[in-house]
């Protein structure tokens, strides 16, 4: 499958894209989500095109042999049940394992539950990441029993947080140390980092403008 | 003895375009090298086990997702 374009259509969700079986064929699949007993996604379709052409079920639409799907080695992290498919709600890195438990249609996209949600605790209040317990590195430390909070400097909306630029945002925040040794880093959220980023810079130090410009 | 992590309403970025809008989530980090301890913001040093979690992904995130980490046929 290539040019996969996912929407959310009322309470369902609907998936475009090409299926390339020697020549390419646009497909399109409309169906409700749910969680599946064993904690993977169950997708059920409702309707089902490929071109212009009539499809039985999802087994011709893959192309797979039924040994294949008993064997499990057809395709890697999904399968076909009967006329529904199941994935792994697997993401890419950081790897996560985790059991699903539910799966909601909202009006722009999926909300996916684990294990038992609820309300978190008091003492998890704020926008944070935060780690307990343990060894962690962090740049050049190594802190035992690890008490450190990623915080949001900017509590108004979620904290934004990049983890191929995270430094960036470490760089641009501060942190203090807490009475029991625990740190906290207060950092700008990555968005607005990038902001920053596209506006212009200021005139060079010695220019007529920034002359007398003194502190900040 | 692995760390907890513990995230509250943070946008996650996975990497340069896609978004994972995490409410709540509990969990400890593994290490994938056995010996070295998780590394904070590098991505590849551990895998979470998730014990619970609700986590949002818009329809553009979910496709981007899925054309740039669909499941794919294994090769015999």
């Amino acid at each position: 499958m290539k040019n996969v374009q996912v929407s959310i259509d009322g309470r369902q969700t609907k998936q475009k894209g090409v299926l390339h079986k020697g020549v390419d064929v646009p497909f399109e699949m409309v169906g409700t989500v749910s969680a599946a007993p064993e904690g993977k996604i169950r997708m059920h379709p409702s309707k089902f095109r490929v071109g212009h052409l009539p499809v039985k079920g999802l087994l011709d639409f893959f192309g797979v042999q039924t040994d294949d799907l008993v064997n499990g080695k057809h395709m890697h992290g999904v399968r076909v049940d009967h006329e529904d498919l199941i994935l792994d709600p697997v993401l890419p890195a950081p790897e996560s394992r985790g059991k699903l438990t539910g799966v909601n249609i909202l009006s722009d996209g999926l909300e996916e539950s684990f294990g038992s949600t609820g309300a978190s605790a008091p003492a998890a209040r704020g926008n944070h990441i935060a780690y307990r317990g343990g060894t962690i590195r962090f740049g050049k430390l190594i802190m035992t029993n690890s008490d450190m909070k990623l915080i949001d400097s900017n509590p108004r909306d979620a904290f934004d947080f990049s983890l191929d630029h995270y430094k960036e945002q470490i760089v641009a925040g501060y942190n203090r140390t807490t009475p029991a040794w625990g740190l906290e880093v207060f950092m700008p959220d990555y968005y607005q980092l990038q902001k920053a980023k596209a506006q212009p810079h200021p005139p060079a130090s010695g220019t007529e403008s920034a002359k007398g410009s003194g502190k900040r | 003895m692995r760390p907890n992590i513990q995230i509250h309403r943070v946008n996650l970025h996975i990497d340069d375009q896609i978004v994972l809008s995490v409410k709540d989530l509990s969990g400890k980090l593994i290490p994938l090298k056995p010996g070295e301890p998780p590394s904070v913001g590098e991505k590849y040093t551990f895998v979470i086990a998730v014990e619970s979690a609700d986590i949002v992904v818009t329809a553009q995130n979910l496709t981007l997702l899925l054309n740039r980490y669909a499941p794919t046929p294994n090769h015999r």
